[in-house]
């Protein structure tokens, strides 16, 4: 059984993580590669306050609350590049905050932080936080799809130019994609961090930021359904396999590149394809 | 004295970021591609230079077959992995590019081992005095000469020759170049060929400087050959030098002075946003 | 006061001038052509006027507030829109929702009003209305990839309108389009102007303007020529100059 919610417990907070990046580069537009940093940001926040005797869904809050503020950070620098610049700017942020953390005794340096608490009523307890943490995030998700919001989160992915013409202020939703993406990061990376109760800052570097990006694209960029279907699998198909735990990265690495080559649009686009298919028959 | 050694550091560290990098923005300004999986070229670049060496061949002869069998893979890389996805939005060529350069050091990983492999006699490593008290073996001072010969005979061929000149007209717009009678395909397998060769040369060199290749040797020059040309103006092969040789001495200093709170990435990309929010379209371009 | 008051605007790009020392105003309820030879400056001019490029000199004032240094979101919000001469269609999206977004633009003022607006419907319905009104409501669902130049100008021309705009500007509408297509599309634009709505018609085609419009601003080399009754204009000499001069000389 406990085995059974530990897989369960990693699946939802990488549906979770997936689709807070998602907000940003599927709804917005907005390239990220350093989004493992936020990550870190709630996983390292969380951590310290839970070992200070905080609980852990309040200790969640500071946690979104301080990777939403870098992600402002971030932000700010979206409206200064674009396409291939911010692409690059995001991963020099990732690089950053491995490279800061590893030299601060305050958080552990190169060993990191262990013996992270447990939470009330255990592993059960933080499998039912993890859910629910989850599926609030997936009905914001679906709502902002359908709001207004969505709607010109859709126009400034297509064509940022263009949707200024159309009155949208252009940096202000930016921002808050930002802020919200970056925010569910950090309560990812919180509760990560009570799951595996240990952290380093090698948990939170680029490989990572790839590999949730990995689950966005795998799933269908902008795609809810593709990219919480292509979390659940990517994050629990080393756990099943241990042949894929061994080679991970080439499993991770050419998944991405293979969808990219032969399927840009990702699990959503193909189903969505074989659907119309049938429709027409 | 120690400004010295550390400038001099720099510009060696700087000449190999600018053997990296040179093939990345010769790519860039052809394709509009940011090619993460150039610098498994360089990894792979290093394994045969090193694997040649071990088995009783000369350092040159090894440098030579390393950089012509790593040009054509560059080669096959064009041919397989971005040809076909040139009329696709940027980004997806630039994850594809992550994707494949991940892979490929996994694949080096299972073939040639985790713990990576070294000189049985390291070649070029006398000591030689530059200046009083002050030594440089001659790998350091090779990597610093072959740049600037490599870099000096490309920039003559690009200004002088037929294909150069059909290059730089490629880049600078194809259509017209293609309507000049300027056979555009052909232009891109060379600049393949010779970015990726020049990596190759980067990767042997590297393993001369350290007397050791890794699989994952290549994640860092990646990642930073990319923070180079962005800095340098994506497109730009002089401001990509330039920003080469800076980014290696201000590592240098920096790994001095602020070592206590961030590391040598960090630095790195520290000066790149810092140069990013106040100019981004890079060092030396204008707008 | 005029709508628009462009006065005394010039910018450089690069060493050259772009355009010098132009004014030039749109009154209410009036249908403007602007003509002038190619490189006259009239794309640079609506740039100008539409907030994407600021000039080094000169004021554009709009509904008697200077807008001069405002962006294009905020002179969007004070009633400008604009149909560009490249059409810029949300390829992502069909037809009805390129025009829907636009409708619905007063719920995207803000984050936190576009998030707590959820319904589309209303948005939908203005935006159907215009397509029949410029005569494509039967793509509606169609995506721009799928349709022919002449709808999507047509969907540009909606998508403006859906902004409820005081002044409209349209950049070429007309370029691109065979003789009856661009005759038909010239009678629409030609009804666009309303009590509340004027409109400033950059074309090339100079029949078409002539036709439709009562006056008429000539620009050439960057520099206003005139601007007078359309008759006036089209017998003037200098228009001849300026457009056939090369072949005189």
């Amino acid at each position: 059984m406990s085995y059974e919610i530990a897989v369960l417990t990693s699946m939802s907070i990488a549906i979770l993580f997936a689709l807070s990046l998602n907000l940003i580069t599927g709804f917005c537009g907005q390239v990220s590669l350093g989004h493992a940093a936020f990550y870190g940001i709630g996983a390292y926040v969380a951590a310290m306050l839970t070992k200070a005797d905080l609980a852990l869904p309040i200790a969640l809050i500071p946690a979104a609350v301080m990777a939403g503020l870098v992600g402002v950070l971030v932000g700010i620098a979206s409206l200064r590049v674009r396409h291939d610049f911010l692409a690059i700017t995001t991963m020099g942020v990732g690089f950053l905050f491995v490279g800061i953390v590893r030299k601060q005794d305050a958080l552990g340096g190169e060993i990191g932080i262990s013996g992270i608490p447990s939470v009330a009523f255990g592993r059960p307890g933080l499998l039912l936080l993890a859910l629910v943490c989850m599926v609030l995030f997936i009905l914001l998700s679906i709502y902002i799809r359908r709001s207004w919001l969505g709607f010109a989160f859709e126009s400034i992915s297509d064509d940022e130019d263009t949707a200024r013409t159309f009155g949208i202020d252009v940096s202000k939703f930016k921002l808050l994609a930002f802020v919200v993406g970056t925010a569910g990061a950090g309560i990812a990376g919180g509760l990560y961090a009570h799951h595996i109760r240990f952290i380093g800052p090698d948990s939170f570097g680029f490989v990572e930021s790839i590999t949730v990006l990995a689950m966005v694209i795998v799933g269908g960029i902008g795609s809810i359904a593709g990219v919480a279907v292509a979390a659940a699998v990517l994050a629990t198909l080393p756990l099943w396999l241990q042949f894929v735990d061994d080679y991970k990265l080439l499993i991770y690495g050419s998944l991405i590149f293979i969808t990219m080559r032969f399927a840009p649009t990702g699990i959503a686009g193909i189903v969505h394809t074989l659907w119309q298919k049938r429709q027409a028959k | 004295m120690l400004a010295i050694e550390l400038v001099i550091q720099g510009i060696v560290q700087g000449a190999i970021y600018a053997l990296i990098a040179l093939g990345l923005v010769l790519v860039y300004g052809l394709l509009r591609i940011l090619h993460v999986a150039h610098a498994a070229l360089y990894t792979l670049g290093a394994y045969i230079g090193v694997i040649i060496v071990n088995q009783g061949g000369h350092i040159i002869f090894a440098t030579a077959v390393a950089m012509v069998a790593v040009g054509f893979v560059g080669i096959g890389v064009y041919r397989f992995a971005y040809k076909p996805l040139l009329d696709k939005p940027p980004l997806i060529a630039l994850i594809a590019s992550i994707g494949l350069f991940i892979a490929a050091e996994e694949i080096y990983r299972i073939i040639f081992g985790a713990y990576g492999m070294s000189f049985a006699q390291p070649p070029l490593q006398q000591q030689i005095e530059l200046f009083k008290g002050f030594h440089l073996s001659t790998a350091r001072i090779s990597v610093v000469i072959l740049s600037i010969l490599f870099i000096g005979v490309l920039g003559w061929l690009a200004a002088s020759t037929r294909t150069g000149i059909a290059w730089r007209a490629t880049v600078s717009d194809a259509g017209m170049a293609a309507s000049f009678g300027v056979n555009i395909e052909k232009v891109r397998y060379i600049n393949f060929f010779i970015g990726s060769a020049l990596a190759a040369l980067a990767g042997v060199m590297v393993a001369l400087l350290n007397n050791l290749v890794e699989p994952t040797m290549g994640a860092v020059p990646a990642y930073k050959a990319l923070a180079i040309i962005v800095l340098g103006g994506l497109g730009s092969v002089r401001g990509t030098l330039v920003a080469s040789i800076a980014l290696g001495i201000i590592e240098s200093f920096g790994t001095i002075y602020l070592g206590h709170v961030m590391d040598r990435d960090a630095i790195a990309f520290t000066f790149l946003i810092i140069v990013l929010m106040i100019r981004p379209q890079g060092l030396l371009t204008r707008r | 006061m005029s709508l628009l008051e462009v006065q005394n605007v010039s910018i450089r790009f690069g060493g050259v001038d772009a355009v010098r020392g132009v004014s030039l105003a749109v009154e209410e309820q009036q249908l403007l052509g602007f003509i002038g030879p190619n490189g006259a400056g009239k794309t640079t001019m609506m740039r100008i006027i539409m907030g994407m490029v600021r000039p080094q000199q000169g004021s554009v004032e709009f509904r008697g507030k200077d807008i001069t240094q405002w962006s294009v979101q905020h002179r969007v919000q004070l009633g400008l829109a604009l149909a560009q001469q490249i059409v810029k269609p949300l390829h992502s999206l069909t037809l009805l929702d390129n025009v829907a977004l636009a409708a619905g633009a007063r719920h995207m003022r803000n984050p936190l009003q576009a998030f707590l607006n959820v319904d589309r419907s209303e948005a939908r319905d203005q935006a159907r209305n215009l397509l029949d009104f410029v005569g494509i409501g039967n793509v509606n669902n169609a995506f721009p990839s799928e349709v022919p130049l002449g709808f999507i100008k047509r969907m540009e021309v909606a998508r403006a309108l859906a902004l409820e705009p005081g002044l409209l500007l349209l950049d070429e509408p007309l370029a691109g389009l065979n003789q009856t297509e661009a005759r038909d599309l010239a009678d629409l634009i030609a009804s666009l102007v309303t009590p509340s709505r004027s409109v400033l018609l950059i074309e090339h085609n100079i029949g078409e303007v002539a036709r439709i419009c009562s006056e008429i601003y000539v620009q050439e080399n960057g520099q206003r020529l005139m601007q007078d009754k359309a008759e006036r204009v089209m017998a003037s000499a200098a228009l001849r100059q300026a457009y056939l001069g090369e072949h005189k000389a």
